[in-house]
C-alpha cells in the first residue's frame, strides 16, 4: 500500500465500485414512449375544433360556447350573418372583457347568451342536426356528429342547462353585453328518459360496467369488468389494480388522444365529464365504429409487469420513460448511475486509502449500471479538544523560567542606574563601584545565555540543569544588590552625623545668648516687686488718705504685683531650658532612612518559584505534531503524510492516538 | 254608464212653536200595533187587552183613544202608515209642544222636509214682533229622520197658533246641503244622496243620510241621452249598449276599461228638474271598425307584454290575447293575434320583449306546431278554427275548441282502463274549475277508472279542499305537503293503468280550464279550452313525489 505524500486532506476519495443491473426485474412499470403523430379522421368522430359546421339559418341554433373550440363561435357567427337566431350558453365569466367581433356585430335579436358554469361539452344544435365537441374534462377537440335521436336528446340537455342551470343572460346592444337576471322558465323542463341517447347528470358518471371491449379512461377511473384494452393515463398509483387487469388479459395502454371517457362494445358510450356535469352519449353503430378505430391505434405507453431492465430499454429506446409505483413522475432509464456512498470514517491514518463503506446505497430501479463512489474521512481532532496537560505544564515552566530571567535582567538594569546615582552622590563610593560594575556585567552575560533556551526544549533532565543555573545567577544578583545597599547606607550615615553636629553647636550658641538677656530682665522685675511691697506697707499706714482712696491704690498695686509674678515665673522656665541646652553634650541619632531604589537583602529576590525540581514534567513533549486531549483521550495531531512514521512512534511513546488536524485546529 | 246629477239645495232655518212627535221606543205600543196588524189592521180594546193583559175594558178603550190621538190609527181603529211603522220598529211617537229650531229644504225629488230639529224652549219667549210667516212649511204627517243624527226620528204635527197662521222666527244659517242623484245602468243604481253640513249648536255637523231610491226608467233616460248629447262622441249601438269609437287617440285608461266619461251639458228630466254640466261616467265604448278592434287588441297585448320580465310561451300569448279580447267589446270584431314570426317582428327594436317571446318558443320542451305558431282569431266560430287535435302519441295538443272531456281523457289514458290517476294542478279552485273537476271525475268514472287523487296549490282554502274531497272522494293534498319548496310551473297527470307501466303527462295548461258553450256539460259535451300541450313522460322523468305516488300510491 502506497502512502501518499503532502498534506493529509480532510476528505479522500475512496477506491470506488461498479455493478451491471440489466437483468434486474421490475414488478410493475409504465413504459412511455414519445407521443406518435396521430389524429386520424374517421368521419363522424374527428379531431377538429376549428372548422365551422353547416348549421341551417332557418332554425334557431343552440350553441354551447367554449374557448377551446373556435368552431362553435364561428358557426354562430355564420348563423347570425345568415339572419338566424342563436341561443348560446357561454362559460362563466364569458363576455366580461373585450367581446369577440362576431358578438359585437350581431343584432340584438340575433344572439341571446346565457352563462353557465362548467358546461360538459361544446355544441351546435340546429334543426335535426347537431355536433358536440368533446375533450377529456369538458369541451375538447373531438367533434362528434350527432344522429337525429341524439340531437333531440341534446336539445333537452341544452334546455335543462339553459332554463334551469344558467346564471344570467345578455344580448348584444350598442356593441356590448349587459348581463341581467335570466328569469324563470315559463314551463317545467322535464328530465330525460332513461333511454335517452344523450343524458345530462350532475357529477361524474361511471363508464358502463358490462359488455365493453375497449375503455378509454383519461380520469384514471377503472372499469369494473374485464376489457380487451384499457386506455388509462400512466401514473405511479393504482398499479395493483392494473396488475389484476393485466393478469386477466387486458392490454393496459395509454396515449393522450384527447378523448373524453368512453367505451366500445355492446353499449358504446362517450361520457364527457367535468367536476360538475357528465354527459352520457349512447353512440350509434357508425359512431361506435369510428371510436373503435380511434381506440385501435398503437399506444404511446404500455403497462408491464415483471419486466427486465434490459427488455424495458429495448421497448422504450433511448428517449422513453418508465414510471414506477410511488414515483412522482416518469424517469428515463439510466445507463450508468453514479451513487455517492457518502463519507466513510477511517479507523487510522494509515488505513485511509483502503477504507470502504460498511453499507452500500441502493441504486435507482431504472439504472442499468450502478457505480458507487465515496470519500474517506481521516481520524481527526474532535471538536473541543485542547492542549494536553503535559503541554500545559511545560508551557507554564517555560513561562516562569522566562519571567525569572527577565526579572533578574531588569534588576541588573536597576543596579546599573543606581551605580550612576551613587557615583554622583557619594564620592567615597567611587572605588567600590568599580567592583560592582564588573560583577554586574558578568551576571548580565550569564542571563543572556539563559534566555536563549527554555526548559521544554531541554527536556526533563536539561530543564533541571537550566533551572539550577538560573538559581545561581539569581543568588549572585541578590548578593550584588545587598553589597551596594550596604555601601550606600554607610555613606549616608556619615553625611548625617556631620549635619547633626552642626545643628547641635548652633543650638547651644543660641541658648547662651538668650540666657544672658533673660537673666537681666528677671533681676529688673524682682526689683520692682520689692518696690511694690514697700508701697503696700506705706499705704497701710497712710491715714491721710481717705479709706476709699486707699483701697483703690492698694488694688492697683496688687494688680501690678500679680502680673510681675507671672512674668518672673515664665522667665525662670526659659532660663532653665536654655541652661540645659548649653550644658547638653552632642549625641548622634541615626534618623536617615534606608537607601532608595534597590532594596537590600532578600526583598530583591522574586517570589519563590513553584517549579522546583519535583514540578518538572517527567515526559518530554512530542518531537512532531501537537499533543492534545479530548476527554480521557490523548491525541497526537499531524498534518503531513511524511510525519506519519515519526508520529506513530511519538504517539506510541506518549500513549496517544494519531490523528490529523482539523482545519480549525 | 253612470250619471250623477248634483244639486245644491237651499236650507231654511227658523224657530217655531210647534207640536212635535218624537219617535221613541215604546214596546207596549209596538206590541199593540203588531197584534193589530196581524189581526186585520185594526186596534181594538180586545187587541189592547191581549197585548197588555190585566187592563180593564175602560182602560183598553182609553189606550185605543190614545193611539188614535197619536195617529197610530184612525177613528175606526184602522192602522195608519205610522201605526204600521210602529208595529215594525216599536218606535212610537211621543207628543210634546215647545219651541224648536228647524232646518228645512225642498226639492221635487225630496219634497218639503225637515232635515233636523232641535228643542229650544218649552214656552214661547214673547218676541211676537219678530215672528213672521215661515219661509218653508214641511210636509205634515210625514216622519223625518235627522240627517245629522240618524237615530232621531220625528213628526211635525202642527204649528199651534191663535190666528191659525203659523209663525216662525227666521234664523240665519250657513248650512249647506248637496243632493246627488245617481243613475247607474251598469249596477242598476238609481238613488239620491244628501251631503253637506248643518250648523247645529255652533258646530258643523256633517249630513249623513241613507240613499233614497227614485222610481224612474233608467235605460229609458239613458237612451234619451245616447241619441241626444252622446251622438257627437260616437255612434250609439243600442243592441250592445255601447258607444262605437275610433281607436286612434283613445286614451290608455279607456282602452283598458272600455268606458269613457262624457260631458253632456244641460239636461232636463221631466217632473224632476233641470241640471247643468251633467257628466256621464263609464259610458260603454267599443271599436267602431275591425281595424280599430285589431289595433285596440294589439295595443292592450303590447302593454301586457312589455310589463314585467316574464317569459311567455306561445300558449301564454294566445291565452293572454284571448283574455284581453274575449268578453270585451273587441270580441265582436274577432281580432286576430299575429303569427309568432310576425309578433316577433313587432319587437325587433325591443330585444327584451323579443327574447321573452322567442326563447320559450324556440326552446320549448315540445316543438310548437304550425297551428300554434299561426295567427289566431278570437271569437271565430268553431268551424273557423284550426284542427284542435294534433301531435304524435307522446304529445297531445289542444287548441281552444272542440274536444269533450271524454275525448281528452281518451287521449291521455290511451283509452285504457285506469287503476289510479293523479291530477297535479295548482289552481283546482273556483266554481268553474271545480265544475270541470267534477266533469273530469265523471268522465273517468264512465271509463271505469277507480280513484282520482288531486294535488293542488298552497293557496287553495280549506273549504275548497273539502269540496274537492267531495268530488273525488279522496283527500286532496297541497303542494307544500308534497313538493316542499320545489316549484312546478306545469300541470301533471300521472296515470297508473290497470295493465302496463305507469306514465305521466306534463301539461302546459290545466285540463280543468274547460268551459261549456252553454248549459250543464256532460262528458261528451264539446268544450272551450285554453291551449294545452301535453307531453307524455315516463315515470322516471316525473318529479320524485309523483314517482313515489305512481309506485306506492303516496307521495
Amino acid at each position: 500500500m502506497t502512502i501518499p505524500t503532502g498534506e493529509i486532506p480532510a476528505r479522500m476519495d475512496g477506491i470506488g465500485r461498479t455493478e451491471n443491473r440489466g437483468a434486474t426485474r421490475l414488478d410493475t412499470v409504465w413504459l412511455i414512449r414519445p407521443p406518435l403523430p396521430r389524429w386520424p379522421s374517421v368521419g363522424v368522430l374527428m379531431p377538429d375544433a376549428q372548422s365551422t359546421v353547416e348549421a341551417a339559418a332557418d332554425h334557431p341554433a343552440l350553441v354551447i360556447l367554449s374557448d377551446t373550440v373556435p368552431a362553435v363561435a364561428e358557426t354562430a357567427r355564420a348563423v347570425i350573418h345568415a339572419g338566424g337566431r342563436v341561443y348560446g350558453l357561454a362559460p362563466d365569466g364569458w363576455g366580461g372583457g373585450d367581446l369577440p367581433d362576431w358578438v359585437v356585430d350581431a343584432p340584438s335579436t340575433g344572439l341571446l347568451v346565457r352563462r353557465i358554469r362548467d358546461a360538459p361539452v361544446a355544441a351546435v344544435l340546429s334543426g335535426d342536426q347537431g355536433w358536440l365537441w368533446l375533450g377529456p374534462a369538458g369541451p375538447g377537440r373531438w367533434r362528434l356528429t350527432l344522429e337525429p335521436d341524439q340531437v333531440a336528446a341534446a336539445r333537452l340537455v341544452f334546455q335543462q342547462l339553459y332554463w334551469i342551470h344558467a346564471d344570467d343572460e345578455a344580448w348584444p346592444a350598442d356593441s356590448q353585453l349587459r348581463w341581467r337576471a335570466r328569469g324563470d322558465a315559463p314551463f317545467d323542463v322535464p328530465k330525460a328518459p332513461a333511454h335517452a341517447a344523450v343524458r345530462l347528470a350532475q357529477g361524474r358518471l361511471p363508464l358502463p360496467a358490462d359488455a365493453t371491449r375497449v375503455v378509454y379512461s383519461p380520469g384514471s377511473d377503472l372499469p369494473n369488468t374485464q376489457t380487451a384494452r384499457l386506455w388509462v393515463p400512466p401514473s405511479s398509483d393504482g398499479h395493483a389494480q392494473l396488475v389484476e387487469a393485466v393478469r386477466a388479459g387486458t392490454d393496459v395502454v395509454w396515449a393522450d388522444l384527447g378523448l373524453p371517457p368512453c367505451a366500445t362494445g355492446d353499449n358504446s358510450v362517450m361520457v364527457p365529464s367535468n367536476a360538475r356535469w357528465s354527459l352520457r352519449i349512447a353512440l350509434s353503430p357508425r359512431q361506435a365504429t369510428a371510436l373503435t378505430q380511434v381506440l385501435g391505434q398503437e399506444p404511446d405507453a404500455t403497462f408491464r409487469t415483471d419486466v427486465e431492465l434490459s427488455a424495458a430499454r429495448a421497448w422504450l429506446g433511448e428517449t422513453g420513460h418508465a414510471w414506477l409505483p410511488g414515483q412522482a413522475q416518469p424517469d428515463m432509464l439510466t445507463d450508468e448511475q453514479e451513487l455517492d456512498a457518502g463519507v466513510v470514517p477511517a479507523t487510522s491514518l494509515r488505513d485511509m486509502p483502503i477504507t470502504e463503506p460498511s453499507t452500500w446505497p441502493a441504486p435507482g430501479p431504472l439504472a442499468l449500471t450502478a457505480r458507487w463512489t465515496w470519500q474517506v474521512r481521516p481520524p481527526q481532532v474532535p471538536k473541543g479538544a485542547a492542549d494536553d496537560l503535559l503541554v500545559e505544564r511545560w508551557r507554564e515552566l517555560d513561562t516562569r523560567y522566562a519571567a525569572r530571567v527577565e526579572y533578574a535582567t531588569a534588576t541588573l538594569t536597576k543596579i546599573e542606574a543606581k551605580e550612576g546615582m551613587l557615583e554622583r552622590t557619594f564620592a567615597a563610593l567611587a572605588s567600590p563601584l568599580l567592583g560592582f560594575r564588573r560583577s554586574r556585567s558578568t551576571l548580565r552575560t550569564a542571563l543572556a545565555e539563559c534566555a536563549t533556551t527554555s526548559p521544554s526544549t531541554a527536556g526533563p533532565v536539561g530543564a533541571r540543569a537550566l533551572m539550577a543555573r538560573l538559581g545561581d545567577i539569581e543568588a549572585e544578583v541578590t548578593r550584588l544588590v545587598d553589597e551596594m545597599a550596604e555601601a550606600e547606607r554607610k555613606a549616608r550615615e556619615a553625611e548625617e552625623r556631620k549635619r547633626q553636629q552642626r545643628e547641635h553647636a548652633k543650638a547651644q550658641e543660641k541658648a547662651r545668648e538668650a540666657l544672658e538677656v533673660n537673666s537681666k530682665e528677671i533681676e529688673e522685675k524682682q526689683q520692682r516687686l520689692a518696690e511694690l511691697d514697700t508701697k503696700m506697707g506705706e499705704l497701710a499706714s497712710d491715714t491721710a488718705m481717705s479709706k476709699k482712696d486707699r483701697r483703690a491704690a492698694r488694688n492697683k498695686l496688687n494688680d501690678e504685683r500679680n502680673r510681675l509674678d507671672k512674668q518672673i515665673q515664665s522667665l525662670e522656665h526659659t532660663i532653665e531650658r536654655d541652661t540645659a541646652t548649653v550644658n547638653q553634650p552632642f549625641q548622634f541619632r541615626p534618623s536617615v532612612p534606608p537607601a532608595s531604589g534597590v532594596k537590600s537583602g532578600g526583598s530583591f529576590v522574586p517570589p519563590a518559584s513553584n517549579c522546583v525540581d519535583g514540578k518538572i514534567p517527567d515526559e518530554a513533549l512530542p518531537a512532531i505534531g501537537r499533543l492534545l486531549r479530548a476527554g480521557q483521550d490523548r491525541l497526537l495531531a499531524i498534518s503531513q503524510w511524511e510525519e506519519l512514521d515519526q508520529g506513530e512512534a511519538e504517539a506510541d511513546r506518549l500513549g496517544a492516538r494519531l490523528v490529523t488536524r482539523r482545519e480549525d485546529t | 254608464m253612470r250619471a250623477e246629477l248634483v244639486t245644491e239645495l237651499t236650507v231654511t232655518r227658523y224657530a217655531a212653536f210647534a207640536e212635535m212627535a218624537w219617535l221613541v221606543r215604546r214596546p207596549e205600543l209596538g206590541v199593540v200595533c203588531y197584534l193589530a196588524r196581524e189581526s186585520g189592521g185594526t186596534i181594538t180594546p180586545e187587541i189592547v187587552a191581549q197585548a197588555l193583559p190585566g187592563l180593564g175594558d175602560v182602560a183598553a178603550r182609553n189606550v185605543v183613544r190614545w193611539c188614535r190621538s197619536l195617529d197610530l190609527c184612525d177613528k175606526a181603529g184602522g192602522l195608519t202608515r205610522l201605526g204600521e211603522e210602529v208595529a215594525e220598529t216599536e218606535e212610537a211617537p211621543v207628543l210634546e209642544r215647545g219651541v224648536y229650531d228647524l232646518w228645512l229644504t225642498q226639492h221635487a225629488l225630496l219634497g218639503s222636509r225637515i232635515l233636523h230639529a232641535e228643542r229650544l224652549s218649552s214656552t214661547r219667549d214673547g218676541r211676537y214682533e219678530d215672528i213672521e210667516e215661515p219661509a218653508l212649511l214641511p210636509d205634515q204627517g210625514r216622519d223625518f229622520t235627522s240627517v245629522v243624527d240618524p237615530g232621531t226620528r220625528f213628526l211635525l204635527r202642527s204649528f199651534p197658533a191663535n190666528h191659525r197662521a203659523p209663525g216662525a222666527l227666521a234664523i240665519p244659517t250657513r248650512a249647506r246641503c248637496t243632493m246627488t242623484w245617481t243613475l247607474d245602468t251598469q249596477h242598476g243604481v238609481n238613488d239620491v244622496r244628501l251631503g253637506g253640513f248643518l250648523d247645529v249648536r255652533s258646530s258643523e255637523r256633517p249630513v249623513s243620510a241613507p240613499p233614497e231610491r227614485v222610481e224612474i226608467d233608467l235605460w229609458g233616460q239613458m237612451r234619451q241621452w245616447a241619441y241626444g248629447p252622446l251622438l257627437e262622441h260616437g255612434e250609439w249601438h243600442s243592441d250592445t249598449h255601447q258607444l262605437a269609437v275610433a281607436f286612434d287617440g283613445l286614451p290608455e285608461v279607456e282602452q283598458e276599461s272600455f268606458e269613457r266619461d262624457v260631458q253632456i251639458g244641460a239636461v232636463d228630466i221631466p217632473d224632476y228638474g233641470h241640471w247643468d254640466d251633467v257628466r256621464l261616467a263609464g259610458v260603454p265604448i267599443g271599436p267602431a271598425t275591425s281595424k280599430d278592434a285589431d289595433s285596440w287588441a294589439m295595443t292592450r297585448l303590447d302593454r301586457r307584454l312589455r310589463t314585467g320580465e316574464v317569459h311567455r310561451t306561445r300558449s301564454d300569448v294566445r291565452e293572454l290575447f284571448t283574455e284581453l279580447t274575449e268578453d270585451t267589446p273587441l270580441e265582436l270584431f274577432q281580432p286576430t293575434l299575429p303569427g309568432h314570426s310576425m309578433l316577433l317582428d313587432r319587437y325587433a327594436d325591443s330585444p327584451d320583449v323579443f327574447w321573452r317571446l322567442a326563447a320559450p318558443a324556440d326552446l320549448a320542451p315540445v316543438p310548437l306546431s304550425p297551428q300554434e305558431l299561426a295567427p289566431m282569431r278570437v271569437g271565430a266560430p268553431v268551424a273557423d278554427q284550426a284542427p284542435s287535435i294534433t301531435g304524435a302519441a307522446d304529445v297531445v295538443r289542444l287548441l281552444s275548441y272542440g274536444w269533450s272531456m271524454r275525448t281528452l281523457l281518451d287521449r291521455l289514458t290511451g283509452g285504457r282502463e285506469v287503476d289510479r290517476l293523479l291530477l297535479v294542478d295548482r289552481y283546482v279552485v273556483g266554481r268553474n274549475n271545480l265544475a270541470s273537476l267534477a266533469l273530469f271525475v265523471t268522465a273517468l268514472a264512465e271509463q271505469g277508472s277507480a280513484t282520482v287523487d288531486v294535488w293542488t296549490g298552497n293557496e287553495v282554502d280549506d273549504a275548497t279542499i273539502e269540496e274537492i274531497r267531495g268530488i273525488t272522494g279522496r283527500q286532496p293534498r297541497r303542494y307544500r305537503d308534497v313538493f316542499g319548496r320545489t316549484r312546478h310551473h306545469d300541470r301533471y297527470l300521472v296515470v297508473v293503468p290497470d295493465q302496463g307501466p305507469a306514465f305521466g303527462w306534463q301539461m302546459s295548461n290545466s285540463p280543468l280550464h274547460a268551459r261549456p258553450h252553454a248549459g250543464e256539460p256532460v262528458p261528451a259535451t264539446p268544450l272551450r279550452w285554453h291551449d294545452l300541450i301535453a307531453m307524455r313522460l315516463s315515470v322516471e322523468q316525473l318529479p320524485e313525489p309523483m314517482v313515489s305516488w305512481a309506485s306506492r300510491g303516496v307521495a
